[in-house]
């Protein structure tokens, strides 16, 4: 295997993927697009998650929650505060990350399933108050008419224009979680993790990591939820409900933990796979769940374990440990 | 007066209905560390059976209410023949995540059947008991009744029966009590067995009080998995205690406070109980 070959034969690989991601718009049709759309969202909110769970050994089903209140905040900066989109992207994220870490100060104490429990809690109290505060949430009927991104007035208005912006933003929050996983907050969330007392002993504060975490990762969720915002351009509680937690959940563990590229590839198999069960009809998501408890009894260990050949290695191993 | 103590009673049957559910995610983790999220589904396809048999058969609910248990049990056993037998001892994730997919199967299996959400036989009759100016629906007597009877019945089984100690030992020491002649894989059935017949007979004794639909395991499945937390997960009573602090402070914040804000005040006092006891307020601080 000498190295010089597999690293030509990987960047043709890698040309390859580019150029089929790139073009694939222009074939693919409204439905896919739109449902490439749906993955490159799902993907940024369920790489914060990986984070948080598989780094930080945090299990939260209570993202739905800052992935809502970022489509929220999104919505609201921009029909009542008059913010540009671009700036209320960040300002999402940025509101989402300080209710991540208005939850994770109190919950310091709090670990393994009775974190769980107060993140499912979060969830739904955040869920409530945009039911109920009708003022300012509209309450069940939602938010209509958020307006698409302009770019140099253009509007991104429709799948495929919008399938790029999504495509930009999954790919740049599949990149900063990798450089987040090898810089030494990820390695000391993974001592942490590991082995808690050594970790301590050699100097990591666990407390501020662990914050730390919940704030990165509500952070990708509200990324994530204000592209959902301006993309269907009309959101509802509904929308962010604690089933959408489960939903993030399955993602980020199906995915395998500790791994990017299998994250990234459940997100997107598992958003495709929801779609895609619709030809059997009502059977539709006793497929999904079927398909879920058999990955898990073949691939307990997530899809990251499957061998993928020249696919897999597009991706290099990042963020992975043996 | 009368009204707050109508609204505890009316609370603590609902919390019983909640610690019967927990206690499906209690028997499980304490005897296989797991976490299994079925429950609420669990809880759905018990209350179905339930409807079906009492509609088949109303004037002999008591035959109706076992032969649904029954039922709900041979259920469980085909789910751990299929599914959990193989990965009860991977990742507690793999297994929450295997057990979502068995909840959506058995979710979107009912909804096949029976799609509209349905109204109980009056079983438990409509008789209203009048004491002292207290007005109480019977059904939530028994409600308490059962589910209070059901606990010692548990706790019985645990601490008296062969069988039961024979479970303790396997949650002690998986490997020790293989060692000592005890049948794991059997176990492994009897626990699933468990949670999902008392999940059952949740879902039957909470039929008449609401109406049966296919997706009311996934709230219930939550609060409930919140309350076994809340009380620790690991004890029977515990649990159930966790359930009743839920349906009380649920239905008293709903009356006295704010219906709409209801479930945000249950869990928002939950969530300030585990950052003053973080292991649940019956649970051991971990080693």
């Amino acid at each position: 295997m000498g190295l010089k070959e597999t690293g030509t034969q990987r960047i043709l690989w890698m040309a390859l993927g580019a150029a089929v991601i790139l073009l694939l718009p222009l074939f693919a049709g409204y439905y896919v697009t739109h449902n490439l759309i749906f993955a490159g969202i799902n993907v940024i909110a369920v790489l914060g998650l990986g984070l948080l769970i598989g780094f930080s050994g945090q299990v939260s089903i209570g993202h739905a929650a800052f992935y809502g209140i970022g489509a929220y905040a999104s919505a609201l900066l921009t029909m009542k505060g008059g913010f540009s989109f671009w700036l209320s992207l960040p300002l999402s994220g940025g509101i989402a990350s300080v209710a991540g870490l208005l939850l994770a100060i109190p919950s310091l104490k709090v670990a393994a399933l009775y974190l769980v429990m107060t993140t499912i809690g979060f969830s739904m109290i955040v869920w409530l108050v945009m039911l109920q505060w009708e003022a300012v949430t509209n309450g069940p009927n939602g938010i209509i008419g958020i307006p698409a991104p302009t770019l140099a007035g253009w509007a991104l208005d429709s799948p495929a224009k919008y399938y790029y912006l999504a495509l930009i933003m999954a790919v740049l929050a599949v990149g900063l979680m990798n450089r987040i996983v090898k810089s030494s907050i990820g390695l000391r969330l993974m001592a942490i993790f590991d082995q808690e007392e050594a970790a301590k002993a050699v100097g990591v504060n666990t407390t501020y990591f662990r914050v730390l975490a919940f704030v990165i990762s509500s952070f990708f969720a509200g990324i994530a939820g204000s592209l959902y915002a301006h993309y269907v351009t009309f959101i509802h509680p509904e929308n962010f409900d604690i089933w959408v937690s489960v939903i993030f959940l399955v993602m980020a563990v199906f995915g395998g933990q500790r791994s990017i590229p299998g994250i990234t590839a459940s997100a997107i198999i598992l958003t495709f796979v929801t779609e895609y069960f619709r030809v059997f009809g009502n059977y539709r998501m006793i497929g999904y769940g079927a398909f879920l408890a058999v990955c898990m009894i073949y691939f307990p260990e997530g899809i990251s374990k499957i061998q993928l050949g020249p696919i897999g290695r597009i991706f290099s191993r990042s963020g992975k440990t043996a | 007066m009368e009204n707050l103590i109508q609204t505890i009673i009316v609370g603590l049957s609902v919390g019983g209905i909640y610690g019967l559910v927990a206690l499906g995610f209690t028997i499980v983790y304490r005897s296989l560390y797991v976490i299994n999220f079925a429950q609420g589904d669990v809880f759905m396809v018990g209350s179905f059976l339930g409807y079906v048999g009492f509609s088949l058969a109303s004037h002999v609910p008591v035959t109706m209410f076992f032969l649904a248990l029954a039922a709900a049990g041979l259920i469980a056993i085909l789910t751990v023949y299929l599914v959990y037998r193989k990965i009860h001892r991977a990742d507690h994730l793999t297994f929450a995540i295997a057990s979502i997919g068995v909840g959506i199967i058995m979710q979107n299996i009912v909804r096949m059947i029976s799609p509209d959400a349905k109204k109980y036989p009056d079983v438990f009759g409509d008789a209203m008991l009048n004491i002292k100016g207290i007005y109480i629906s019977v059904q939530y007597l028994w409600v308490l009744g059962i589910t209070i009877a059901l606990i010692i019945l548990l706790q019985l089984f645990f601490y008296r029966t062969k069988f039961g100690k024979a479970m303790r030992a396997v949650s002690e020491n998986r490997d020790m009590a293989s060692l000592l002649g005890i049948n794991v894989p059997q176990t492994v059935y009897a626990t699933f067995v468990i949670s999902s017949t008392v999940g059952a007979v949740a879902g039957i004794l909470i039929g008449p009080i609401y109406f049966f639909s296919f997706d009311m395991g996934f709230m219930t499945g939550l609060k409930a998995f919140s309350a076994a937390i809340l009380g620790g997960i690991m004890s029977v009573p515990g649990t159930l205690v966790g359930g009743f602090i839920l349906g009380v402070t649920e239905n008293l914040g709903g009356v006295y406070v704010t219906s709409d804000y209801k479930d945000a005040i249950a869990f928002g006092l939950l969530i300030f109980m585990l950052m003053v006891r973080p292991t649940g307020l019956f649970g051991k601080k971990k080693s």
